[in-house]
């Protein structure tokens, strides 16, 4: 039971910080999902160019 | 795009839309006449317990935050350096400009006597009211997006000398922009703060500020977003080949934009009901209406981007920045209408008068109207062929 304002603030200050911490976490793991295919997409597009010089070498080749 | 190509060669007037518009503008006019000869009492529901109605809470808080598109988008590309958006920053400042100007000229109807607008800046003893710095900010911003859109006009116009100084104020305007921008959208959160008895506590924090300015970001982003698909659909005519192959690449960029901003405010939100200890009000009907709001308008529309953006999902992103923006509106009113008043009997409560109505579709639609008068005659889809580049 809150009493006092100071078992009042102890006990809203203390959750507020525990979700501010929880939130950080959360924001990481948010950030990971958001750009998780951003490097595939990446590697898939570098893959694709590098295929079609390779492509353009074998054509001019021939 | 060829400067002749963007002026319409067949003119049939009596389409659905010019039909309807037309209708809405003659409703307007009317009831305009009425406003101003017969005052507020003939046309709207206000009064002294409910001096704000719509055309503060829809008009006025609305049309400020979804008018933000104009700074975000400028930001991004002239301070933050991503070039690659530079063909969307024409469309936003005039949707920004627009935006404030029919602000501005809704503010006329509720305050009436329009003559004595520039009073707050002229004859006034209140420096430190909120609603001065609102009305300053808001004056300044209106002239700094004139001055930011009138290169487009000015290449419109022909003349070079004048653009070629508006285009040099780029940077200097830019950053002036944003500055008042962070000013007066915090500070129309902040004009609620002095009412902590009359708005709900789930809606009422000493961060209203704080709320209002990162939700103004994301409807910014999201206004661009909703606002280029429609673009896409209605002027597709009108764009050059930058506008037509950066759009996909905007929606992505902003939509991950809107997402992480949406993250954020979403976690200061839930911050905001622990601070005050106000968890044991969310199973109340308005506790519940609030979850409404910050699940169903900040959270999924926060996860969707994410999605559409992960799986490069373009339609899905459109779909949710519609969303996002109904969020925005949903917000503005609760905080100044549906929470605001909430202790009093529902004999008490405000609820618009269907002229009230009238005049913000009236507004809405001349807002139309002019922004389809100008993308259709000035260069703002495409580069005038004059200026290649260089604006």
């Amino acid at each position: 039971m809150i009493y006092t304002l100071q078992e009042y603030m102890t006990k809203t200050e203390g959750v507020t910080y525990i979700l501010m911490i929880l939130f950080i976490v959360a924001f990481i793991l948010f950030w990971k999902f958001l750009t998780g295919r951003d490097e595939e997409m990446i590697d898939a597009d570098h893959f694709s160019q590098e295929q079609n010089s390779a492509k353009e070498f074998h054509h001019h080749k021939q | 795009m060829k400067e002749s190509s963007a002026i319409p060669t067949e003119k049939n007037l009596f389409t659905p839309f010019n039909i309807l518009a037309g209708i809405i503008v003659l409703m307007g006019l009317t009831i305009t006449v009425l406003r101003f000869t017969k005052g507020l009492g003939a046309v709207s529901n206000l009064s002294d317990y409910n001096p704000w109605g719509i055309w503060i809470g829809f008009d006025l808080l609305v049309g400020v935050a979804l008018a933000a598109g104009g700074y975000v988008t400028s930001a991004a590309v002239y301070i933050f350096g991503l070039k690659k958006y530079h063909f969307a920053v024409r469309p936003a400042v005039l949707t920004g400009f627009l935006g404030y100007l029919f602000v501005v000229i809704a503010l006329t109807y509720d305050v009436g006597r329009p003559w004595r607008l520039p009073y707050p800046l002229l004859i006034q003893r209140g420096t430190t009211s909120l609603l001065f710095e609102v009305a300053g900010c808001v004056a300044l911003y209106l002239t700094v997006l004139f001055l930011e859109f009138s290169p487009a006009a000015l290449e419109w116009l022909g003349l070079k000398k004048a653009r070629k100084l508006a285009v040099n104020l780029t940077i200097v305007l830019t950053i002036f922009g944003v500055i008042l921008s962070t000013l007066h959208q915090s500070s129309l959160g902040a004009l609620f703060l002095i009412a902590p008895s009359k708005l709900h506590p789930l809606w009422y924090s000493p961060y209203l500020p704080v709320y209002f300015f990162i939700s103004s970001i994301i409807a910014g982003l999201s206004m661009v977003i909703f606002e280029s698909s429609l673009s896409q659909r209605f002027f597709h005519h009108k764009m050059d080949k930058a506008h037509i192959e950066g759009k996909d690449q905007l929606v992505l960029g902003f939509g991950k934009a809107a997402s992480v901003v949406l993250a954020g405010y979403f976690a200061i939100k839930v911050i905001g009901i622990s601070a005050g200890n106000n968890w044991h009000l969310l199973s109340t009907p308005y506790g519940i209406w609030f979850l409404i709001e910050l699940l169903g308008f900040v959270a999924l529309p926060c996860l969707l981007y994410a999605i559409g953006v992960r799986e490069r999902n373009l339609t899905l992103i459109k779909q949710t920045s519609f969303l996002a923006v109904f969020g925005i509106i949903l917000n503005r009113l609760n905080v100044s209408l549906i929470a605001f008043n909430w202790h009093l009997p529902p004999e008490e409560r405000y609820f618009p008068h269907w002229m009230e109505i009238g005049i913000s579709l009236f507004i809405v639609t001349v807002g139309i109207l002019v922004f389809r008068f100008i993308v259709t005659r000035m260069p703002i889809f495409y580069e005038h062929p004059d200026y290649p580049e260089n604006h």
